[in-house]
């Protein structure tokens, strides 16, 4: 597994209820890669990310991350992972401030220590002045940016994404993927950016996992070499549009493989 | 990184409410008792069968002492039952939300709790607790009442913790006693303050029916005994003066716990927001 941070192996997960997520899925995050996993809504996006975090496990195959044999000497220690979900899932009842010292405080750093890099995680997305605020009084993509602010403020080797600007207009979306982009490009952790947008995979990412529809598993495998650093103009370079078409065909041909074993 | 923050208008249209929620209220008051003034008075009714708010002013001007400690006597029993329930309830609900097991175990007999009649059970409280802590029984009575809301709602609020952020609790490797006090405890705060908005009234109702069920003391007259005696004398206008009492405590316990609702809430949950 050198330079590989997590590798799933031909990873299968059934749900309580007899829902097959995931079969066969098998896929790789490298170091300081940005891999998009690209899919249909319901594909298992989402079980991937839980499955990479720990919240959940396998019903077969292997899920190997790289810090795992650290984690088993150091009892209850966190894995060195941040993780933005679709919603920004920030605490109501507590400032900006706090929400982002989360991480650290649950790993029983005080406040005077954690003081720093809550600091620095929050001028990091732009939101030094709104240190103070709660998250009603914030918009959406403000809240978004606390929440990679807590994401980022434990320096994560690995920064898992849950289609987080989903939600979001789509000026603000583009904003906050450059935001991310410059972020990466300064600190190089590795990111599983999880979307259903073909151009945000391609814009973001150094590769594309593209997906199958349920039981999802990876079926196309796509290296993005667009040049760095990405900026508006990148959206309208010939290159960009190119491989926007080849992921597209991807995904069309992995539905249609899929409606047609589900004919047969 | 310029985008937009809070609203001005919503403020301004809560004040304005603020005043129509104080006025309102003292309006519809203030006519309902010149209504009921000038029924007694028009009609010649007699006070031993409705006195009029004149005469129950009078009374209550005459006989402040009096009800004031009888007033006491009962928010005594009523702030120790409320205490107990606050406590016991916090508990039991924690106790509840740390293993499902314990939960479906244990929840139908705090449904028992609720469901059984005080005036059936309050005698056999009395032989178990003894004659000589009457006091102490009509708290276990009052209790019983106000006991169920809080455990309910604590326990709905300790189960509608958001999952994504039981997800990051949980990534982060957070304790059990981590995950009570920074997630679960706030995220039941509001439910818990509901439950309380009812169970503090409760209690004032459960002392108030203990002490009727129970009997006057000789010395802990509460305010159910004031309206036993004054009904067994007919003397209606301090029946009525007692019980403008209950009610003015209800209205203020009520409001009360609303205004520690809005103080712990109002920055960040919609029950805090005045609009």
């Amino acid at each position: 597994m050198s330079g590989t941070l997590v590798e799933l192996v031909n990873v299968g997960k059934r749900f309580a209820n007899g829902t097959l997520a995931l079969d066969g899925f098998t896929g790789t995050i490298g170091a300081s890669e940005f891999v998009a996993l690209l899919g249909p809504s319901g594909c298992g996006k989402s079980t991937v990310l839980r499955l990479i975090a720990g919240l959940t496990s396998p019903s077969h195959g292997s899920v190997h991350r790289a810090w795992d044999g650290e984690r088993k000497a150091k009892r209850r220690a966190a894995p060195p992972v941040g993780c933005v979900f679709q919603e920004p899932t920030l605490m109501p009842w507590a400032s900006v401030w706090n929400n982002v010292y989360l991480p650290r405080r649950l790993q029983g750093m005080c406040r005077r220590d954690a003081a720093g890099e809550v600091d620095e995680a929050l001028a990091r997305v732009g939101l030094s002045g709104f240190a103070n605020a709660f998250p009603r009084e914030l918009s959406g993509g403000m809240k978004m940016r606390a929440s990679i602010a807590r994401a980022l403020v434990t320096r994560p080797q690995l920064l898992l994404l849950d289609e987080p600007f989903a939600a979001l207009d789509e000026i603000t979306r583009s904003r906050l993927n450059d935001d991310v982009l410059a972020l990466w490009r300064e600190h190089r952790w590795s990111a599983l950016f999880i979307t259903h947008s073909v151009f945000e995979a391609v814009y973001l990412s150094t590769r594309v996992l593209v997906m199958s529809p349920r039981p999802g598993r990876v079926v196309d495998e796509i290296a993005v070499d667009l040049a760095e650093p990405r900026m508006a103009a990148t959206r309208t370079s010939s290159r960009y549009v190119e491989l926007c078409g080849r992921v597209s065909q991807a995904l069309e041909r992995a539905a249609a493989d899929a409606a047609e074993v589900s004919h047969v | 990184m310029s985008e937009d923050v809070g609203g001005d208008d919503r403020r301004r249209h809560g004040r304005l409410s603020a005043w129509l929620q104080w006025l309102a209220p003292i309006a519809v008051g203030a006519v309902l008792l010149g209504a009921w003034e000038w029924l007694v008075r028009a009609y010649d009714i007699p006070k031993y069968m409705l006195p009029s708010p004149s005469d129950i002013c009078e009374k209550f001007s005459a006989e402040t002492h009096a009800l004031g400690q009888a007033w006491w006597v009962t928010m005594q029993t009523m702030l120790l039952a409320l205490a107990a329930a606050v406590v016991l309830g916090v508990a039991a609900a924690a106790l509840f939300a740390s293993s499902r097991l314990v939960s479906v175990s244990l929840f139908p007999y705090a449904i028992v709790l609720q469901v059984t009649p005080l005036v059936a059970v309050a005698p056999f409280i009395v032989l178990w607790i003894g004659w000589e802590r009457l006091w102490l029984t009509q708290a276990v009575c009052a209790w019983i009442v106000a006991f169920f809301p809080i455990l309910s709602n604590t326990v709905i609020g300790l189960d509608s913790a958001d999952r994504g952020l039981r997800d990051l609790f949980q990534l982060y490797g957070a304790t059990r006693w981590q995950r009570l006090r920074w997630l679960l405890a706030p995220s039941a705060l509001p439910y818990f303050l509901a439950g309380l908005r009812i169970s503090a009234n409760l209690a004032l109702v459960g002392a108030i029916v203990a002490e009727f069920v129970i009997g006057p003391q000789a010395d802990r007259q509460g305010l159910a005994t004031v309206i036993l005696v004054s009904q067994l004398s007919q003397d209606a206008p301090m029946m009525f003066a007692a019980l403008a009492l209950v009610s003015l405590t209800g209205i203020v316990t009520y409001f009360g716990v609303h205004g520690l609702s809005y103080m712990l809430l109002r920055r960040w949950h919609e029950t805090g927001r005045k609009e």
